[in-house]
C-alpha cells in the first residue's frame, strides 16, 4: 500500500509539473527538497510527458511551433548570458564573502550598506554627467583663474569657474547652429536632479517595504529562546577563531538567560528608583545640552566664516585656508561627542544592553540631525541673502569642503580608532584588548556623508562623483583596518532588523530633509 | 558561448542547471573544486556517468566546512548513502541548498534534517541536547543544557508531543528573520 501511495504521489507531481510553464517548472525543480538523483528521474519523466503531448498535438502546426520553440530557446540562452554578464558586474563579491566568513553577518551588513550607498552615487554621477555636464562642455567658457594646490582642499578659486559648481552652468538654451535641435539647460538641470531624487525615493521606499515585510511582519512576541538556539548559528562563518568566539558567546548568552530566569526581579526601593530616573534625566539633559551647544558653536562659526569670505580678498591663500575651519570643527564635534555619549551610556547602567545601543544611536542621531539642520538654515537664509554674485556656488563650495573634510576625518578615525587602539591594546595596556568594529557609529557616519552629498547635488552636480571615489576608498581602508585590527563583535547584533532600521533612517530624516531643502531652494 | 567543455553532455548540464541554483560556469567551477579534493579518484569525463563517491574525510577538509560544528551532520544529510561519502550529485546538491540563492523554506527543511541526529523525522530532546553541545562546545553543564532544551521544546512545540516536527520547526523559522 505504501508503494502504491508513493507512485500515486509521484504521478500527481509529474502531472502538476507538466502543466506549468517552463520558467515555473525550473523554479519548482530548484526548490524541490529531494536528492539530485530523484530530481533527475522526475525531470526525465516530465520531459518525456511533454514531448509525448507535443507530438500528439499534430504536425500541421509544425512550422510555427518550430519557430516559436527556436525563438524561446534562443531567448533563454540570451537571458542566461545576460545574467552571467550582470554577475560579473557584481564587484567586491569575493571581498564581501571573505568579510562575512571572518566576522559574521553583522559586520558584513555595514559593508553591504556601504556598497548600496555607493551604487546610489554611481547612478547619480552617471545621470548628472550625461545630462548636465556633457552639454555644458559644448558651451564652456574659458577659465582665467590660476590653479594652486590648495584648491583641492578648499574647492574655491580655480574650481569656481569649472563644471563643479552650479554657478558655472549656463542659463541659456544651448543650440548648435548646424543641427536644429536645442538643449534647454535650465530644464535639463531641474529635471535631471528631480528625476534622480524621485527614483531614489522609489528605490528606498521599495527596499524598506520589502525589508519590513521580510523581517518584521511575522515577528514573534515571545522573543524566542527557541529561535535563539536553533536559528542564530551563522553558517557563513568559516574562520576557526570566529567560530570559537561565536560558540563562547552563545554559551554565555544561554547561561545568562537561564540565570535571569532563576533570579527574581530586582525590586528597587522607592528612593533608588527616583535616583535612577534622575540619572536618566540628567544624562539626557547633558546629551541634548551638548547637541545644542555644538549647534550654537557651528552657527556662530559659520556666520563668522561668511564675513571672512566677503571681506577678504578671494585670492588670498590664508583666507581661503581659514575657510576650512568650519568643516574641521564640525567634523571634530562629530567625532568626539559620540565618545561622550557612550561614556554617559556606560554611566547610566541601563538594565537592558540592547536599549543601551538604541539610546546611544538615538543621541548620535539627534546630534547629527541638528548639526545638519543648523547648517542648512545657515546656508539657505544667511548665505542666500548675502550680496555675493552667486550664492549657490558659495554653498556648493561649502558642501565640497564639508564632504572632503568628513572623508579625511573618517580615514583618520579609522587610523586612530582601530590601528592605534590595537597597538595600545596589545602592547601597552593588555587589559583593553583588541577593538571591536563599531557598526552603529560607522553606519551613522555613512548616512551623514550621504545626506551631505544629497543636499549638495543641486549646487554641485559632480559631487556624487567625488563621494563615489571617497566611498570606494573608505571601503578598502575599512576592510584592511578590519582584517588587521579588529575582532568579531561580542554582543549579538540582529543584523536583519538593524539594516532595516538604518535604511529607514536613510529614508526618513535624510532624504525627506534633503527634499525639503531642495524645495526651499527652488522656491527662492 | 560555445559548448567547448567535454566533461558533461549538454543534457547533463541542462539537468544540473534546472535542478540547482547554479549557472553553467558555476557548475563547472564546482566540478573542479570537487575534483581538486582527489584528482586521482575523479575522472575528467562524466559523460559515462561514473559512480565515484569521495570519502567523508576529504569532504569535511574543505575550508568552507572545516570549522563548522555541524559538518558531520551536513555531510550525512546530503550524501545519498547516509554515511557521509558524497558523489558529485550530492556535492552539487549540498552547495545549491547552502548557497545564498536558495529560498528560506528549502534551507529550513534541510536545517531540520541536520538537527535531527537520529533521523526519525522529529527533533526530540536528545537531538536538541546534542545540538546545544555542538553549538557551545561543551561549555555548559548538563543541567543547563537540559534546562535550555526544555525551554526550547516548551516554546516551539505546537502539537504538544514533546518533540519538534517539521511543521513546528518551519513555524518557528518564519518568525526568525536572522536565520541564514
Amino acid at each position: 500500500i505504501w508503494i502504491y501511495h508513493y507512485f500515486y504521489a509521484e504521478e500527481k507531481l509529474v502531472g502538476n509539473l507538466v502543466s506549468l510553464s517552463k520558467h515555473d517548472r525550473i523554479k519548482a525543480f530548484q526548490k524541490m527538497p529531494e536528492s539530485m538523483r530523484r530530481k533527475r528521474e522526475i525531470r526525465n519523466k516530465v520531459l518525456r510527458e511533454i514531448t509525448k503531448k507535443s507530438k500528439g498535438r499534430g504536425i500541421h502546426c509544425g512550422c510555427c511551433t518550430q519557430c516559436l520553440r527556436r525563438a524561446k530557446v534562443s531567448l533563454r540562452r540570451f537571458r542566461n548570458g545576460l545574467a552571467e554578464c550582470f554577475h560579473r558586474l557584481n564587484f567586491w563579491h569575493k571581498i564581501l564573502k571573505v568579510i562575512g566568513g571572518e566576522f559574521g553577518t553583522s559586520v558584513l551588513s555595514y559593508f553591504i550598506f556601504l556598497k548600496w550607498l555607493l551604487n546610489f552615487n554611481i547612478f547619480s554621477f552617471l545621470i548628472n554627467f550625461g545630462f548636465i555636464t556633457v552639454p555644458q562642455f559644448v558651451a564652456a567658457e574659458p577659465n582665467n583663474l590660476s590653479f594652486t594646490g590648495l584648491e583641492l582642499l578648499t574647492g574655491a578659486g580655480y574650481f569656481q569657474q569649472t563644471v563643479l559648481y552650479y554657478g558655472f552652468y549656463t542659463n541659456a538654451t544651448i543650440s548648435k547652429t548646424k543641427i536644429d535641435a536645442s538643449y534647454n539647460m535650465q530644464l535639463a538641470y531641474i529635471f535631471t536632479v528631480g528625476m534622480y531624487f524621485v527614483i531614489c525615493l522609489l528605490i528606498l521606499f521599495f527596499s524598506i517595504a520589502k525589508s519590513i515585510c521580510r523581517n518584521f511582519i511575522n515577528l514573534q512576541v515571545y522573543s524566542g529562546n527557541a529561535s535563539k538556539l536553533l536559528c542564530t548559528w551563522d553558517f557563513n562563518i568559516t574562520n576557526e577563531k570566529a567560530v570559537k568566539l561565536k560558540q563562547r558567546n552563545l554559551s554565555t548568552q544561554i547561561k545568562e538567560d537561564l540565570a535571569e530566569e532563576n533570579k527574581e526581579a530586582l525590586n528597587f526601593s522607592l528612593t533608588e528608583r527616583i535616583v535612577r530616573i534622575l540619572i536618566h534625566l540628567a544624562s539626557w539633559a547633558a546629551s541634548l545640552g551638548t547637541a545644542v551647544a555644538a549647534c550654537a558653536g557651528v552657527y556662530f562659526l559659520s556666520v563668522n566664516n561668511l564675513e571672512l569670505f566677503m571681506k577678504g580678498h578671494k585670492k588670498d591663500l590664508e583666507s581661503q585656508a581659514a575657510m576650512l575651519v568650519l568643516p574641521v570643527i564640525t567634523s571634530l564635534l562629530n567625532a568626539f561627542i559620540p565618545f561622550f555619549y557612550s561614556w554617559l551610556g556606560n554611566m547610566e547602567k541601563l538594565q537592558n544592553p540592547k536599549s543601551k545601543i538604541y539610546v546611544t544611536i538615538a543621541r548620535n542621531l539627534i546630534l547629527k540631525i541638528s548639526i545638519i539642520g543648523i547648517l542648512c538654515y545657515y546656508w539657505l537664509t544667511v548665505v542666500a541673502a548675502s550680496e555675493s554674485q552667486c550664492w549657490e556656488t558659495l554653498i556648493g563650495q561649502d558642501i565640497y569642503r564639508f564632504v572632503l573634510v568628513d572623508f579625511i576625518f573618517c580615514l583618520l578615525g579609522s587610523f586612530f580608532g582601530e590601528f592605534l587602539r590595537r597597538i595600545i591594546g596589545t602592547t601597552v595596556c593588555v587589559s583593553l584588548g583588541v577593538p571591536e568594529f563599531d557598526i552603529g557609529r560607522s553606519v551613522l557616519d555613512l548616512i551623514y556623508a550621504q545626506t551631505l552629498t544629497w543636499i549638495g547635488i543641486l549646487f554641485s552636480p559632480l559631487l556624487p562623483g567625488i563621494q563615489m571615489v571617497s566611498f570606494a576608498i573608505v571601503f578598502y581602508v575599512k576592510k584592511v583596518s578590519l582584517m588587521q585590527n579588529c575582532q568579531p563583535p561580542r554582543k549579538a547584533w540582529r543584523a536583519a532588523q538593524m539594516t532595516t532600521f538604518f535604511m529607514f533612517l536613510l529614508f526618513f530624516p535624510s532624504l525627506a530633509g534633503v527634499l525639503s531643502v531642495i524645495a526651499v531652494t527652488v522656491w527662492r | 558561448m560555445g559548448n567547448k567543455q567535454t566533461i558533461f553532455t549538454p543534457e547533463q548540464l541542462d539537468a544540473y542547471q534546472d535542478c540547482t541554483f547554479f549557472t553553467r560556469k558555476e557548475i563547472l567551477r564546482l566540478f573542479f573544486r570537487y575534483r581538486d579534493l582527489a584528482p586521482q579518484l575523479v575522472p575528467l569525463d562524466y559523460t559515462s556517468k561514473p559512480n565515484v563517491a569521495l570519502p567523508y574525510e576529504l569532504i569535511v577538509s574543505m575550508p568552507e566546512l572545516k570549522d563548522n560544528p555541524f559538518r558531520q551532520r551536513i555531510a550525512e544529510v546530503f550524501s545519498e548513502s547516509g554515511d557521509g561519502n558524497m558523489t558529485l550529485d550530492d556535492f552539487l546538491d549540498m552547495f545549491s541548498v547552502l548557497s545564498e540563492m536558495a529560498p528560506r523554506d528549502l534551507k529550513a527543511y534541510y536545517a531540520f534534517k541536520i538537527y535531527d541526529f537520529n533521523n526519525d523525522d522529529y527533533i526530540c530532546k536528545s537531538d536538541l541536547e546534542k545540538t546545544v553541545n555542538k553549538l557551545t562546545r561543551n561549555e555548559l553543564t548538563p543541567e543547563e543544557v537540559s534546562l535550555a532544551c526544555d525551554k526550547v521544546i516548551y516554546e516551539a512545540d505546537l502539537d504538544n508531543d514533546g518533540k519538534l516536527s517539521l511543521e513546528d520547526f518551519q513555524h518557528m523559522i518564519i518568525r526568525a528573520p536572522d536565520f541564514l
